[in-house]
């Protein structure tokens, strides 16, 4: 039984300090209130309940806490309070471009990322030369990540994470991969990733996206949540805060 | 699949903020994802001499080269005999520059896997592991100059040889759990790392690595029992020598262990939750 439970999350950060030289140079020009941080609560009180075969979508302005929920989610952070049970393997697909070292070939990047995820070297083993195809990168797998154009290195993180079978998929706005050619085989790579995991959550500004894939929807604003419901009344629900606070950057579609 | 899945529950299911559990539960996950660091630690290695045609025996060539060097001059320096003075400033120069490799690459362990820390799942304490592993290879690839040298000056070879194991165990320990602390910290501080590297580039000189403790005058002592070095390095290289290290020895390097421990298991415990922010 796969299962996601978030029980009464609160998260607040500091902004990045200054560094240590930033630091003295404000105290001994007696600026000690420009040292002191800013502090974000980027989370209060979010509570959810999911199992197999929920599909939630995290509507929310800019900055309305999604991402910050999914890294929760995740593992990468920490709340302040709270818990996170999860039960059943995690995939989080924030930025596919991220989560890669440079230095690093392809070959041993996807091995990595495996091994993170908490597979054997077999299991990676079993999967490599499947992803190695799909991405077309052919003998470039062997270079160093640093080598590879823009398009290559999507390609390649892309074809990594979703030949993982995870059970489940955190995923930050729509994947746009490559060119067009391949942009065609990715959608319909995405289609089966996303149907596979036992449970989805999708952070996303695409009303398209969110009712292909979703079934419910949480609406964060500033952190609270404030809808959690039917997909249409979520959508509904983002709207109306759209129109409240006028804002200038109003959900964008992201293709 | 099943008993790697089962990890990664754990791992996740057992998240509680800020407290010593938390911690103890990232460490043990974190030796339980030992396919992970050792796959990075081997890698660091093997990444470094790619291209070379020697590969890794260049590490062990630096040493050799080095230790040659300083061991002809200054024995003369020091009006000392080469037979004594080289086995001992080979012993020292190995250790140091392992215990003080330690320490700096653990201090920018985070800073330096930024992309991994942020966008993967899994404990925290992955990183420290491979820093640590990618050093002890590189102290065995140091090892085949100590046993040329021991064996060409005649280094004997008593009981008190063994005492090298929990030695190296106190010493690396120490500088494991020192570095944590500094690897959490410069998470935050990014000057820390430099600041680390000119400090024990000072400190090579007033510890005694290249001379010898009795030269310094009883009234000059005070350097080294201020050194934390000094114990850590003396635990390791008396052993080397055939020599058993004396009470103070064991005592000073556990106390400085316990004090790295604490400060260590700390600081992991209390901050290691706001890595991701800091990063």
């Amino acid at each position: 039984m796969v299962r996601l439970t978030v029980d009464d999350i609160h998260l607040a950060y500091e902004v990045p300090g200054r560094g240590l030289g930033g630091m003295i140079g404000d105290r001994v020009r007696r600026r000690s209130s420009a040292v002191r941080p800013r502090r974000i609560h980027a989370l209060r009180g979010v509570s959810l309940s999911m199992v197999d075969g929920d599909r939630l979508a995290l509507l929310g302005l800019n900055g309305a806490g999604k991402t910050t929920l999914l890294k929760v989610m995740a593992g990468i952070y920490e709340p302040a309070s709270g818990q996170v049970t999860a039960e059943g393997a995690i995939a989080p697909l924030f930025d596919v471009g991220l989560g890669m070292d440079a230095d690093l070939t392809g070959r041993q990047n996807l091995v990595a990322r495996g091994l993170f995820l908490g597979l054997t070297r077999s299991q990676v083993a079993g999967m490599e030369e499947e992803i190695v195809e799909f991405t077309g990168l052919a003998e470039h797998i062997d270079l160093p990540v640093s080598t590879y154009s823009a398009g290559m290195y999507i390609r390649l993180a892309f074809a990594i994470v979703t030949s993982l079978t995870p059970e489940i998929l955190l995923m930050d706005e729509g994947i746009g991969a490559g060119d067009a050619e391949f942009r065609e085989r990715a959608q319909a790579r995405v289609s089966t990733f996303m149907r596979r995991a036992g449970i989805l959550v999708l952070a996303s500004h695409d009303y398209g996206l969110v009712r292909e894939y979703c079934d419910q929807a949480l609406v964060l604003h500033e952190g609270l949540p404030v809808f959690h419901g039917p997909v249409e009344g979520g959508i509904a629900h983002l709207e109306n805060l759209v129109s409240e606070r006028r804002e200038p950057t109003t959900p964008r579609d992201s293709e | 699949m099943t008993s790697a899945r089962s990890s990664q529950r754990e791992a996740v299911a057992t998240l509680r903020s800020g407290t010593l559990a938390a911690a103890w539960s990232d460490v043990a996950a974190g030796a339980r994802g030992w396919r992970v660091w050792t796959f990075l630690g081997w890698r660091d290695i093997a990444g470094r001499y790619q291209r070379s045609f020697i590969g890794p025996l260049w590490l062990t060539i630096t040493t050799a080269i080095f230790l040659t060097a300083i061991g002809v001059v200054y024995s003369r320096l020091f009006g000392q005999n080469v037979d004594d003075y080289l086995p001992y400033l080979a012993a020292g120069v190995i250790v140091w520059l392992y215990l003080t490799a330690v320490l700096m690459e653990l201090a920018t362990a985070y800073t330096s896997s930024i992309h991994f820390v942020l966008n993967l799942p899994g404990p925290k304490s992955v990183y420290p592991y491979r820093v640590l592993l990618r050093n002890v290879i590189v102290l065995a690839h140091n090892l085949p100059v100590w046993v040329v040298v021991a064996v060409v000056f005649g280094v004997p070879v008593t009981p008190a040889t063994l005492l090298v194991v929990p030695g190296l165990l106190i010493a690396t320990a120490s500088v494991f759990f020192a570095g944590v602390a500094l690897a959490v910290v410069s998470a935050k501080v990014r000057d820390l790392p430099v600041v680390l590297a000119s400090v024990l580039q000072v400190l090579f000189f007033v510890t005694p690595v290249m001379w010898s403790a009795s030269l310094l005058p009883p009234d000059a002592h005070v350097v080294l029992a201020l050194n934390p070095f000094v114990p850590l390095l003396d635990v390791v290289r008396e052993p080397l020598l055939g020599q058993a290290p004396d009470a103070g020895t064991w005592f000073g390097s556990l106390f400085v262990l316990g004090c790295c421990v604490v400060v260590g298991v700390w600081v992991f415990a209390r901050y290691r939750r706001r890595l991701a922010f800091w990063l």
